[in-house]
């Protein structure tokens, strides 16, 4: 049985509301280390997740669940294994509206490969007000050619009912006679 | 034409401060089926229904004033208690989208109104599962929208009815909607001679001419008749005067208004059935469970009475949501044991939460109650 380290990470491209879905839910004000973007990053919004982010839920034993925003340039990807090992899922933000986002799928599909051997991902589409396709079942029937069937949403990362039907279906994806 | 058709609905609030008001505008925002604006951002209109926010400590005086001075204005109160003897619908906080909006129909379609009545007696708390239920009986098929997200409430155990209700998913709105679907042709769909709906199946796009009270009704009366034609070139509506919307989403919406706790012809009660895939469920009509059933069929194949056993919610909800993903053509019904036997075994549980007191239970019951 894998031992969970009351952890979920948000994952994604640049700019696709991974600090702002944490703060739909958390406790807390999500802590950032955002830095002036450069580079490429520059061109999709002014500053950027550098380390990470993170955010808290308090339960109701005086336990806690660690939220985690990994950073979403590739040159950070050294983080990602360190933040997602004990995870109990990954939550996958998609930026509808970036060149091509059904490749930044497969990228981070792939990139977390080895966590999604024994942890749910559950994938939320953002910004789909500003280009509407994909749709989610179009990326549905992509996953399922890859012989996968997460849970795939359209999502506003403001939204705190969206983040939290991301969180739930995760939780449902584990067991779906989870009772609260 | 009722007052809620084909316009904007602008909404009053009552003891809201900016940040209550808040949660409202971005609620309306998000609401793609009718147009929703507060009072203050739709400058010149006069308002449509009100929202009384209880929770303050001048509350029953906000009460008193709003009913005296606007007797007739159809009108919904929030609160953080239920109040079972308010003379209006009330909706328990927190405010919940796949709640607010079946309430604010129902607010205009039966206009309750305050009244000169006296303000709403703070009661013993009840479950707000409770007052969403009264506040809506001619839902009972898709009743508890707040429990979408929820996981099961029911304490007795859920068994299948002996006797199950059906309908013929090929006749009514539902089967003219994917009649239009599998033709692919642009069409105008009318109900009782009324042009009601504009489908454009190939952009999965649809414009609602009708107020959705309207189209629900059509679904409910079977009597009603319902033609289409194809789009002519006067069919241009004032674009001010219509709601756009996703068409596989008033899909999935109409199926539960025909469903309303019954099963389509086409789907046997034993036979095994499975998703293809999840639905887009954050932006689909709620049922209650919803995340929950979806979770468990897509999974594995599982028979009817299987799934009502191992997730303990009313049948009811899982007809209504199968109805629903079978409009879509998210749904394989299983028939040949060839099938049965070729679809994969029912996948290990990841991660065994001991009892209701695991750590993920209590996530649950945390992210439920944010």
């Amino acid at each position: 049985m894998r031992k969970l380290d009351n952890k979920i990470i948000f994952t994604g491209p640049v700019g696709a509301g991974k600090t702002t879905a944490i703060g739909a839910i958390s406790d807390i004000p999500p802590v950032t280390t955002d830095a002036n973007a450069s580079d490429m990053t520059l061109n999709r919004k002014g500053y950027t997740t550098v380390a990470m982010d993170y955010g808290l839920l308090h339960l109701d034993d005086g336990s806690k669940v660690h939220l985690y925003g990994t950073p979403g340039q590739e040159r950070f990807d050294f983080m990602w294994e360190i933040l997602s090992n004990g995870a109990i899922g990954l939550i996958l933000l998609l930026d509808n509206s970036r060149q091509n986002p059904e490749k930044d799928m497969e990228f981070f599909l792939d990139a977390f490969k080895d966590m999604l051997k024994g942890a749910p991902v559950v994938i939320g589409v953002t910004k789909t007000d500003l280009k509407p396709t994909p749709t989610a079942g179009t990326y549905a029937r992509m996953l399922e050619k890859m012989g996968m069937r997460p849970p795939i949403f359209e999502i506003d990362g403001r939204s705190r009912e969206d983040v939290k039907n991301l969180v739930m279906a995760m939780l449902f994806s584990i067991d779906p006679g989870l009772e609260g | 034409m009722s007052a809620t058709q084909n316009k904007v609905i602008c909404v009053k609030t009552v003891g809201m401060d900016s940040r209550k008001q808040a949660v409202f505008r971005m609620a309306f925002k998000m609401h793609t089926m009718q147009r929703y604006e507060l009072a203050e951002d739709a400058i010149g209109m006069k308002p449509d229904l009100a929202i009384v926010d209880m929770d303050c400590v001048d509350g029953n005086l906000l009460w008193e004033n709003h009913g005296s001075e606007n007797p007739d204005l159809p009108t919904l109160i929030v609160s953080m208690i239920s109040l079972p003897d308010a003379p209006v619908p009330v909706l328990v906080k927190p405010v919940r989208i796949e709640t607010l909006f079946p309430l604010l129909r129902q607010v205009l379609s039966e206009r309750t109104t305050p009244g000169r009545q006296n303000p709403p007696q703070s009661p013993p708390q009840s479950p707000p599962l409770q007052v969403v239920q009264n506040a809506q009986p001619e839902l009972a098929s898709q009743p508890v929208p707040s429990s979408v997200n929820a996981p099961s409430s029911q304490p007795a155990m859920q068994k299948m009815p002996e006797q199950v209700g059906r309908f013929d998913p090929t006749r009514g709105l539902l089967g003219t909607l994917q009649e239009i679907l599998q033709a692919k042709r642009p069409s105008m769909v009318m109900i009782a001679n009324q042009n009601s709906l504009i489908v454009f199946p190939e952009q999965e796009r649809v414009m609602v001419l009708q107020d959705l009270t309207q189209l629900k009704n059509a679904c409910e009366n079977e009597g009603v008749i319902i033609t289409t034609r194809a789009l002519q070139k006067e069919d241009k509506p004032d674009n001010r005067n219509i709601v756009v919307s996703n068409f596989v989403g008033l899909l999935w919406q109409v199926a539960i208004w025909t469903s309303r706790g019954r099963l389509p012809d086409g789907i046997p009660v034993h036979a095994p059935v499975k998703l293809k895939y999840w639905p887009n469920l954050t932006r689909m009509a709620p049922i209650p469970n919803a995340l929950r059933m979806a979770a468990f069929l897509v999974r594995s194949p599982s028979s009817l009475p299987v799934a009502v056993r191992m997730l303990n919610v009313p049948p009811a909800n899982l007809f209504d949501f199968l109805s629903a993903a079978y409009s879509i053509g998210l749904l394989d019904v299983i028939e040949s044991r060839r099938e049965a036997a070729e679809t994969p075994p029912v996948e290990p549980v990841l991660v065994k939460d001991e009892a209701k007191g695991g750590m993920l239970s209590r996530l649950l019951r945390r992210i439920v109650g944010l």
